[in-house]
């Protein structure tokens, strides 16, 4: 058990790996005003705009029936919300080791006492930071441009957004793995960020899901958190009852930290078996 | 001990660290293996039986490096070098053997070595090239647990020891190589370490860069400070280091001082001739060996190239002349050289250490 000094001195590591990925971040200007607005010209416009093509008297009467709720700039607003924090997992935790193994700075860093573990959290943070930066700016854009409405009682499932926030920490160490397991991750990345931001619902309701497909979205924790949210923020229809969605993001948050975590200590002890951290 | 974290306080005068006063570095019958060749996870799913080779790329290596040494491997790439550096710097787990840093083993404790060592293994682009030079250590020395109380003044004298001082709030991507090859330096040096290893630390580097990094490494050793490097430039490490390991396929084959490993030779000077004509070349080569000892002989282009240890070229250059005219040779050229290292590693393996 580490004792308080080395719990700090972690701590203080991961703020510095923080601090430099925001730095790096903001040297290169038009490439962080992009990772703000990617999702919006992306995802949410051609969406907004193929739905706008549905909408009959300014309603959206097919999501109603589905989802509970007609407001579709409200219920996709939401949803890239959640895409954020899952992208965060997948690209600026996860795929951010590969672009440090290129660089030759991975092997450096882990040639200090830092944990390899605080590498994940120090990215985690950063991540988070510009994730929760683009959220908001989406969420405004969204409110002030698209008419989005939300409840007052959004504020009661910032909880359910911290719980999907922690998760994906375990989703990023899980994928971080994968990442410096494979030599070239990018198109597995890619695919897996994709189809886990469109099973956990992030682009449509969940019930519209294959039914098997439906299964693996009541796996993902993103799935309970964006139901909860759109559920305070949007009064949908819960996939179900609240209170179960609550236990089971709990479970399904320390259970993929858990999981993360051990994967990710035993990727690093094979990688040191292997002698591939230097490879790329 | 020291006043200042990084305040030089002589060869002796160190603070002790680790559990021992014992050797900085020790190793005992050190091996790895790798696989060659690949298995698909195809081939993984069928369960079929694994066929890959398997290597040594170190083979029971034993090392002992005393503290406030300068210890210098030597060998050709791939002789086993960085494979042994990376173990010993915690980055791979030995197959098989053991090694200490410092009383530490590196297998069971990895983290408090890694506390208490500083490393170069890669080239000068493994620091961010869009953050300062001070940034960048500042960042590193988080990493490496630096006190916060302590990090501003760790990172001043970092960069005054390798002379970046007037560029340290620059963008790393001005720097010429030189320049990043010494903030590298500056980073291995941010935890105080009692020893640097440090791998190829010259390669890539102008003469004058690498000069300059090996007077920055002498100037270590005399802070006290142990130095492990591997190179393969004989001239570097026969200047720099008060032990050689001469290393060569996976195994140390000779270990000394650089003056007692070219004592082994029994030879002062080195003949190299060039000749055409004279056939049978056994003929050439068995006249030629009376008065000096073949390190080698290859033909290069018609010619036959002839390395002769001999005790004294004065001597030996008439002898060779005569054996040359007694069997139709012609000697083309003739260099005399002072034995050196690559010379030892001639007579050890058969073969140049650039072959």
């Amino acid at each position: 058990m580490p004792g308080r000094s080395a719990l700090k001195a972690e701590a203080r590591a991961a703020l510095a790996i923080a601090r430099k990925e925001l730095r790096i971040a903001v040297r290169y200007p038009l490439n962080a005003v992009n990772e703000v607005l990617q999702p919006l010209y992306q995802f949410l416009l051609p969406s907004l705009l193929l739905g706008a093509t549905f909408l009959v008297g300014g309603r959206a009467i097919g999501l109603e029936a589905s989802a509970g709720t007609s407001d579709l700039a409200g219920f996709l607003f939401l949803g890239m919300i959640v895409g954020g924090l899952v992208g965060t997992a997948f690209w600026e935790i996860a795929f951010s080791f590969k672009r440090e193994m290129d660089a030759g700075t991975l092997e450096p860093a882990w040639l200090t006492p830092t944990s390899p573990e605080t590498l994940v959290i120090g990215r985690a943070i950063s991540g988070l930071v510009i994730s929760g930066a683009a959220s908001l700016v989406l969420l405004g854009i969204g409110l002030f441009v698209f008419g989005a409405s939300f409840s007052p009682g959004i504020w009661l499932a910032l909880p359910a957004l911290l719980l999907a926030a922690a998760s994906m920490i375990g989703i990023g160490y899980l994928v971080a793995s994968m990442v410096l397991l494979l030599r070239e991750p990018s198109f597995f990345v890619d695919a897996t960020n994709f189809l886990f931001a469109i099973v956990s619902g992030v682009m449509f309701p969940v019930v519209v899901l294959p039914v098997a497909v439906r299964w693996v979205a009541y796996l993902l924790p993103t799935t309970y958190a964006l139901d909860l949210l759109r559920v305070h923020a949007l009064g949908t229809r819960p996939l179900l009852s609240p209170a179960l969605e609550w236990i089971l993001l709990v479970l399904l948050a320390l259970g993929t930290l858990l999981l993360g975590r051990w994967v990710f200590g035993r990727t690093e002890h094979r990688m040191r078996v292997k002698g591939t951290l230097g490879q790329h | 001990m020291s006043g200042h974290p990084m305040e030089p306080v002589g060869r002796t005068g160190r603070r002790a660290s680790g559990p021992t006063r014992g050797p900085a570095i020790e190793a005992v019958g050190l091996v790895k293996e790798f696989e060659r060749g690949r298995r698909t996870i195809w081939q993984r799913i069928r369960g079929e039986a694994d066929q890959r080779e398997r290597f040594r790329a170190v083979d029971g290596v034993d090392l002992r490096v005393e503290r406030g040494e300068i210890f210098g491997m030597l060998g050709p790439n791939g002789a086993g070098k960085t494979t042994t550096m990376r173990m010993l710097a915690t980055l791979l787990e030995p197959t098989a053997g053991s090694a200490r840093v410092l009383g530490i083993d590196v297998v069971a404790e990895p983290r408090e070595v890694r506390r208490r060592m500083g490393a170069v293994l890669s080239d000068g682009r493994s620091v961010y090239w869009k953050l300062t030079a001070r940034e960048n250590l500042e960042y590193f020395a988080a990493l490496y647990h630096v006190p916060a109380a302590e990090s501003r003044a760790r990172v001043t004298r970092a960069l005054e020891t390798v002379r970046l001082t007037d560029r340290a709030d620059d963008y790393v991507e001005r720097f010429s190589t030189g320049m990043r090859q010494r903030l590298v330096l500056a980073r291995a040096l941010l935890p105080d370490p009692e020893i640097l290893l440090l791998d190829e630390p010259t390669v890539g580097l102008d003469p004058q860069s690498a000069r300059d990094l090996r007077e920055r490494v002498v100037e270590l050793r005399g802070e006290g400070r142990t130095v492990l490097l591997t190179t393969h430039y004989m001239e570097e490490a026969d200047q720099l280091c008060d032990r050689i390991a001469i290393v060569d396929h996976g195994r140390v084959v000779a270990l000394d001082t650089p003056t007692g490993l070219k004592r082994t030779i029994a030879a002062t000077e080195v003949v190299r001739l060039e000749l055409s004509g004279g056939e049978p070349e056994s003929a050439v080569l068995d006249r030629l060996a009376r008065g000096g000892s073949i390190a080698h002989s290859a033909r290069e282009n018609g010619a036959l190239n002839v390395t002769i240890h001999c005790r004294s070229a004065r001597d030996f250059v008439p002898a060779a002349f005569d054996a040359a005219r007694a069997t139709g040779a012609t000697i083309n050229h003739v260099e005399v050289v002072p034995v050196t290292l690559e010379d030892v590693f001639l007579s050890l393996t058969g073969r140049a250490l650039r072959e």
